[in-house]
C-alpha cells in the first residue's frame, strides 16, 4: 500500500519533467520574435536588442530551459512581458477562481451524476431511467460554451437570477459551475448506473438482500461503495477535462481566471505568463490524479493487500 | 475468436438496425455530409457578401434563420459551416486513428523495447489535459483551421493507441495469427492482414465517438479565436461572433449551437449503437 | 473498516484544503452609491501593465491622471494650459524654452517637486535602458538643465514650436526621483510616486487599485477621499456592472449596449467624439498599393456611412481630413464617396481589373466594433475584386510588420488605431517621409517630397497663421494620395451612475477624477 504511493510519487517527477519539456517546447516553435513585443509600438531596433539580451531571448534553448526550469524550481517563473510582474503572483493570484470553478463543477458533477446514476440504476428500463440517461447523452453531446451562454441568456438576461459573468459571490459561481459541470455530470451518471447495473447482480447483494436488508440500505452501504470503485477513475479523468473546460467556461463568463489568462497571454504572446499558466494548470492535474489514485488503492481491496 | 466471417457480419448488421436511436444518429451524419456536399451549389446569397443595412434581422422568409451582424443570411453560413466542421473533424480524427492505429498495432505485435518506447510517448501526450495540450500546441503553431486539425488529431492519439494495442495483444496469441506466422507470413502482413481486421470493431466504434469529441473540441477551439479565421463561417466561431449581439439577436447564438449539439449527439448515438452491436455482452 | 474511515477522513481533507482555496476571492457586490467619503468606484477595461508613465501606455490613463501632473498641464481639449510650471517662453533663437515652475509642490513621499525632478524624469524617458514606449518621439529635445530649482530649460534639436504638446503627453508625466532611485524602474511601476490628486495606496494585481486623495495637493483638494480602480476585460460585464450599480463610472461601453443603457434611468451615457482614428494603412512602395488608382479605389469602394451607422451602431464621425479632426490646424474635405463602379473602374485602369490578393493585419479586440468593420472592409473590397485575408496579431505582431522595411511585403495592410493629441505629430509620423520608412514607424512607404516640404516649413516658423497654411496645404495633398483608406473618427462612451458628476472625459477616451464625485 505504502509502497504503491510511494511508487506513484516519484512517479510523477518525470512526469512533471516531461510537462515541463512539452509547455517549455511548445512555445519556443513559435514563429515571431517576442523581444519586439517588449518595445511597444514606437520601438527602436537598438531597444529590441536591449530586451532580447535582458530577457535572454539571445541564448541557445537548452540554455533558456536550464535557466527557466532551474528558475522554476525555486518558484521564480519570471516576470510577465505585459504585466512586468512575477509570473509566479499572476498565476497564484487568479488560480484560486479555476480552482474554485473546476471543484464546484466536480462536485456538482459527482453529487448530481451519481444521485442520476443509482435512481437510474435501480428503477432500469423505468421512464426516469430512460429520461435520465437521455439527458445524459445530450450532457455529452452539448458545447460548453454554448450552454454557458444559453443560461446566461435565460438566468441573467431574461430572469435576472444570477450575475452575467465576473467573480466574487456564490452567485457568480452557479452557472459557470453548472456549465462545467454538465459535461462531467452525464458521464459520471452513465458511470454509476452501468457499475451498479454489475454491482447489484453480484452475490453479495443477493446475500444482503436474503438477510432481509431494506432496499434501501443494500443500495446504498453496499452497492453504491463498491460502484464507486470505477467512478473514482473517471473523477481523475473528469478533472483535466474540467480544467481545460474552466479555459472556455471562464471566457464565457468573463472570469478573470487560469483559463482566461492563458488565451490572453497566447494572445498578446506572453511566453513566461503562457508556460507559467500551462505548468500550473497541468500540474495540478498530476496532483489530483495522485490523489485520485490513492484513494483508488484505498478503496480497491487488490491494491491494498497486494 | 475467429475472423469475422459473413455470418457474423450480418448479426452484427441485425443488431445495429434494430438500434433505432443509432440508425437515427447515421441518417443524419448521412444528412449531414449530403448537407456539406451541396451546400456550395444549392446557396441563393453568397455566404460572404454583407448587406450592412439588413444587418441583424430575425427569421423571415427572405432569410429563413434571419441575418448576422454584418446581414450575411444565417442558414447559408449554417450550411457553409458545416462543411468547415465535418473538414476538421474527418482530418483530426482520421490522423489521430491513422498514426494512433499503427503505433498501438505496432507497439502490441512487437512489444518489449518497441512497445514501451511507443507507450512511453503516448503517455507524454497524455500527461497535459486533452484540450489544454490542443491549447498549447495553436500557442506554438499558430492558429487556423489546419493547425487546429493538428491540434486536435494529436490529442486524440494516445486514445486509438492504447486501444489498438490492448486488441492487438488479445488477440497476437489467437490461432489464426500462429497459423499465419507458421506458413510463413510476414510480420507485416500479419498485422495488416490478420490483426487489422480484427480489431477494427473497437476502433470504428471509438471513432465514432471520437467524432463527437473532436467536434466539441474544435468549435470550442474555434470559439476562443483559435480556429478558421473570418469570412469562414464555422459554428464556434459564428457563436462567438453571434455572443455581443446576444441581447438583440439571441437567435444567432442559438442556431449554431443547436447545430453542433446535434452533429455531435449523432456521433455519440452511433457510437453507442455500433458499440452494442459489436459486441452484444455489453449491451444490458 | 478501517481503511473506510481513512476513505472519509482523506476526503474531508481534501474537500477543505479546495474549500479554503475557494473562499480566498470575495468582493462585495452589492448596490452601494458613493456618498461623500465613500470611494468613488471606477471599472476601466484593460489591467494596467505598469503605471510608469514611461513604459505604461496602454489605454488606462486615468489611472495615471489621478496619480501625476504634466509641466505643461491642458484642457478638455487637450491645449496646454499651465500645470506644474506657470509659464513657459521660448527664446528667438527658437531652441530654447525656459520654464518656470510652481512652488511649495510636494511630491506624495513628502520630497519636494523642483527642476531636478523634469530633469531627472525625461532624461529617464530618453535613457534607452527605461524601455520608455515614446522614447524617439522624445528625442527632439536634446538637453535638460536646472538652472535653479524653480527654473527647467529645455533645448531642442531644432527649431520645435510644438514643444508644450509633447510635455502634456502622458508620458511626461512628473514622477519622484527619490521613489525611482528606491524601488527600481520595475517597481517604480508598482509603486508608483507623483505630485497628482491622490496618492498611490495599493495595487492587488488582477483585482483593485485603490488611491486616496492627496490632502496636500497643489490644487484644490480632491472631492472624493478614496478612487477604487478595477479592471473588467469584457465589455457585457462591464455594462452589467454599471446596471448592477456595482460601479460609479464604467469606461469603453461598448456601442452594441448604449440602447440598453440608455433607457436605464439610473444611468447616464456621455457619448464624446475622440481623437483616434480608424484607418487602413497600405503597404505603397510596391505594387499594387504604389499606384494611386488602387488606393483612391480601396477609398471609394467602402460604404463609411453604413458601417457607420449598422457596425459602430452610429458612434463615429466619417473621415474627412488626414489629421484627427477637432485638433488646431485639422482641415475638412469631402470625404471619399461610396462608389463601387468608380473603384472597379480605376482598378481597371490601373490594370487589376481581375483584382488582386493581399492581406489585413490587426490586433482584435481593441474596441468595440473591429472585428466586424475589419470583416465589412474584407467583403467591401471583395465586391470589387481585392481579396483580403484577415490576420489578427498580437501587439508584437503587429509591431513586427510595421517595422519591417517598406520595401517589403507586398499587398500588406495595416489596421491599427491612431490617436494623436496634435497635429504635426499625427501628419509627421505617418505622412513624413522620414518618419514614414524610419523603422519603428508607420513605414507605410508613403512618400511624397511636396508634403515633405509643407511639413518641414511648418514647423520650422512660430508664426501659427503659416504653419496653419503649410499643414493645409500638406493635407490636401495627402488626401488626393488616398494615403491610406480612412474610414472614421471613433466617438467614445463612457457610462455613469446618475448623480456623478465633476469627471473630466477627454478625446484620449481618458477620464480626470481630480473632481469627481456623487
Amino acid at each position: 500500500m505504502t509502497r504503491h504511493i510511494i511508487r506513484r510519487l516519484l512517479y510523477t517527477i518525470p512526469v512533471m519533467l516531461v510537462v515541463s519539456l512539452l509547455v517549455f517546447g511548445i512555445l519556443h516553435v513559435a514563429p515571431g520574435d517576442p523581444a519586439a513585443m517588449l518595445g511597444g509600438e514606437d520601438a527602436r531596433p537598438e531597444d529590441v536588442a536591449a530586451i532580447r539580451a535582458k530577457y535572454g531571448l539571445d541564448q541557445p534553448l537548452y540554455i533558456q530551459y536550464g535557466i527557466w526550469i532551474g528558475n522554476a524550481l525555486r518558484s521564480d517563473l519570471g516576470r510577465s512581458i505585459v504585466t512586468r510582474r512575477p509570473v509566479l503572483q499572476e498565476v497564484v493570484t487568479r488560480f484560486p477562481y479555476t480552482l474554485e470553478l473546476a471543484v464546484a463543477a466536480l462536485v456538482a458533477a459527482v453529487v448530481a451524476g451519481m444521485s442520476v446514476g443509482v435512481i437510474s440504476a435501480t428503477r432500469q428500463y423505468s421512464a426516469i431511467d430512460h429520461g435520465t440517461m437521455v439527458l445524459a447523452l445530450l450532457g455529452v453531446s452539448t458545447p460548453v460554451f454554448w450552454l454557458g451562454l444559453m443560461l446566461i441568456f435565460a438566468f441573467s438576461v431574461e430572469l435576472r437570477w444570477f450575475p452575467t459573468g465576473g467573480v466574487g459571490s456564490w452567485r457568480h459561481l452557479v452557472l459557470p459551475a453548472l456549465t462545467l459541470g454538465a459535461h462531467s455530470m452525464a458521464i459520471i451518471a452513465r458511470m454509476t448506473r452501468s457499475s451498479m447495473l454489475e454491482v447489484i447482480r453480484q452475490d453479495y447483494i443477493r446475500t444482503a438482500r436474503a438477510k432481509g436488508l431494506v432496499e434501501r440500505v443494500v443500495v446504498l452501504r453496499h452497492g453504491l461503495l463498491n460502484a464507486l470503485i470505477p467512478v473514482v477513475t473517471v473523477v481523475g479523468l473528469q478533472f483535466g477535462y474540467l480544467l481545460g473546460g474552466a479555459v472556455i467556461t471562464e471566457t464565457v463568463f468573463s472570469r478573470r481566471g487560469l483559463g482566461r489568462l492563458l488565451i490572453d497571454s497566447i494572445n498578446s504572446r506572453d511566453f513566461p505568463t503562457v508556460q507559467g499558466t500551462l505548468m500550473l494548470l497541468a500540474g495540478s492535474f498530476v496532483l489530483v490524479n495522485l490523489l485520485v489514485d490513492t484513494l483508488y488503492a484505498y478503496l480497491d481491496p487488490r491494491i491494498r493487500y497486494e | 475468436m475467429e475472423p469475422r466471417s459473413p455470418s457474423q457480419f450480418r448479426a452484427v448488421l441485425r443488431r445495429f438496425v434494430r438500434h433505432r436511436a443509432a440508425v437515427v444518429g447515421l441518417i443524419l451524419i448521412i444528412g449531414l455530409v449530403l448537407t456539406a456536399a451541396i451546400a456550395p451549389v444549392s446557396i441563393a446569397y453568397d455566404p460572404y457578401a454583407i448587406a450592412l443595412g439588413q444587418s441583424l434581422q430575425g427569421p423571415s422568409l427572405a432569410h429563413p434563420l434571419g441575418t448576422d451582424e454584418l446581414g450575411r443570411d444565417v442558414l447559408i453560413r449554417l450550411l457553409m459551416g458545416a462543411r468547415t466542421t465535418l473538414m476538421i473533424t474527418v482530418g483530426a480524427v482520421g490522423l489521430a486513428l491513422g498514426v494512433g492505429a499503427s503505433l498501438g498495432l505496432a507497439a502490441g505485435f512487437h512489444g518489449g523495447g518497441v512497445d514501451s518506447l511507443i507507450m512511453r510517448g503516448v503517455d507524454v501526450l497524455m500527461s497535459m489535459p486533452g484540450f489544454l495540450l490542443a491549447i498549447g500546441i495553436i500557442a506554438a503553431l499558430g492558429v487556423g483551421t489546419t493547425n487546429v486539425i493538428l491540434a486536435v488529431g494529436i490529442y486524440s492519439i494516445p486514445t486509438f493507441a492504447r486501444l489498438a494495442r490492448g486488441s492487438t495483444l488479445s488477440v497476437k496469441s489467437e490461432e489464426y495469427v500462429t497459423a499465419a506466422r507458421a506458413v510463413g507470413v510476414s510480420n507485416g502482413g500479419i498485422m495488416i492482414r490478420h490483426i487489422l481486421p480484427n480489431i477494427m470493431p473497437p476502433l470504428m466504434v471509438q471513432t465514432s465517438l471520437r467524432m463527437a469529441t473532436a467536434i466539441l473540441s474544435a468549435s470550442g477551439l474555434s470559439f476562443l479565436g483559435l480556429g478558421p479565421q473570418p469570412p469562414e463561417p464555422e459554428w464556434g466561431a459564428m457563436l462567438a461572433a453571434g455572443r455581443n449581439y446576444m441581447t438583440r439577436a439571441p437567435l444567432l447564438v442559438a442556431f449554431p449551437g443547436l447545430a453542433i449539439l446535434m452533429v455531435t449527439l449523432s456521433f455519440n448515438l452511433l457510437g453507442d449503437g455500433l458499440r452494442d452491436s459489436l459486441d452484444p455482452k455489453l449491451k444490458r | 473498516m478501517k481503511s473506510r474511515s481513512a476513505v472519509v477522513v482523506l476526503l474531508t481533507a481534501v474537500l477543505l484544503f479546495f474549500t479554503s482555496y475557494s473562499s480566498v476571492p470575495s468582493t462585495p457586490t452589492e448596490a452601494r452609491a458613493a456618498q461623500p467619503g465613500q470611494p468613488f468606484r471606477i471599472i476601466d477595461s484593460l489591467e494596467p501593465n505598469s503605471l510608469d508613465p514611461a513604459t505604461g501606455t496602454g489605454p488606462f490613463g486615468t489611472v495615471q491622471y489621478a496619480l501625476y501632473d504634466t509641466l505643461v498641464g491642458h484642457n478638455e481639449k487637450m491645449e496646454p494650459t499651465p500645470g506644474l510650471a506657470t509659464s513657459w517662453q521660448v527664446a528667438d533663437d527658437k531652441v530654447t524654452w525656459t520654464f518656470r515652475l510652481r512652488r511649495g509642490v510636494k511630491f506624495h513621499d513628502g520630497t519636494e517637486f523642483n527642476a531636478e525632478a523634469v530633469k531627472f524624469t525625461y532624461e529617464r524617458i530618453l535613457d534607452p535602458a527605461t524601455g520608455a514606449g515614446r522614447r524617439s518621439v522624445y528625442t527632439v529635445i536634446k538637453k535638460v538643465e536646472a538652472p535653479d530649482p524653480q527654473t527647467v530649460r529645455i533645448i531642442t534639436d531644432g527649431p520645435f514650436p510644438d514643444l508644450p504638446f509633447l510635455l502634456l503627453d502622458r508620458t511626461s508625466f512628473i514622477l519622484s526621483p527619490t521613489a525611482v532611485r528606491k524601488l527600481g524602474n520595475a517597481e517604480f511601476g508598482l509603486r508608483p510616486v507623483g505630485t497628482g490628486p491622490f496618492k498611490f495606496v495599493e495595487w492587488v494585481p488582477n483585482d483593485h487599485i485603490t488611491l486616496d486623495a492627496n490632502p496636500d495637493y497643489w490644487q484644490r483638494r480632491p472631492r472624493s477621499s478614496r478612487v477604487i480602480y478595477k479592471v473588467v476585460t469584457e465589455t457585457a460585464a462591464r455594462t452589467a456592472a454599471l446596471r448592477a450599480g456595482e460601479a460609479d463610472m464604467v469606461m469603453n461601453i461598448s456601442p452594441n449596449d448604449q440602447n440598453v443603457l440608455r433607457r436605464d434611468s439610473n444611468i447616464v451615457l456621455v457619448q464624446k467624439d475622440s481623437l483616434t482614428q480608424v484607418q487602413a494603412e497600405m503597404r505603397q512602395t510596391m505594387p499594387p498599393f504604389s499606384d494611386r488608382r488602387v488606393r483612391q479605389a480601396m477609398n471609394y469602394a467602402v460604404d463609411r456611412t453604413a458601417i457607420i451607422k449598422d457596425v459602430m451602431m452610429g458612434l463615429g464621425r466619417i473621415a474627412d481630413s488626414p489629421g484627427p479632426p477637432g485638433v488646431w490646424g485639422s482641415v475638412r474635405l469631402t470625404p471619399y464617396e461610396y462608389n463601387p463602379e468608380k473603384a472597379k473602374q480605376l482598378l481597371a485602369e490601373a490594370g487589376y481589373r481581375s483584382g488582386f490578393e493581399g492581406n489585413l493585419f490587426y490586433v482584435s479586440g481593441r474596441w468595440g466594433g473591429d472585428d466586424q468593420v475589419a470583416q465589412a472592409l474584407q467583403a467591401y473590397w471583395a465586391a470589387v475584386g481585392i481579396k483580403i485575408q484577415i490576420r489578427k496579431a498580437d501587439m508584437a505582431g503587429l509591431d513586427d510588420m510595421l517595422s519591417r522595411d517598406p520595401d517589403t511585403m507586398a499587398g500588406w495592410i495595416a489596421f491599427p488605431v491612431r490617436t494623436s493629441t496634435y497635429l504635426d505629430y499625427h501628419l509627421w509620423r505617418l505622412y513624413e517621409t522620414r518618419a514614414a520608412r524610419m523603422k519603428g514607424y508607420q513605414r507605410s512607404g508613403y512618400s511624397n517630397p511636396r508634403v515633405d516640404e509643407y511639413l518641414v516649413k511648418a514647423r520650422s516658423t512660430f508664426d501659427l497663421n503659416e504653419r496653419k497654411r503649410h499643414y493645409e496645404a500638406a493635407q490636401k495633398l495627402i488626401w488626393e494620395d488616398a494615403a491610406f483608406v480612412w474610414l472614421f473618427t471613433r466617438q467614445n462612451l463612457l457610462g455613469v451612475r446618475k448623480g456623478t458628476s465633476g469627471y473630466e472625459f477627454l478625446p484620449t477616451g481618458m477620464v480626470r477624477l481630480h473632481n469627481a464625485g456623487k
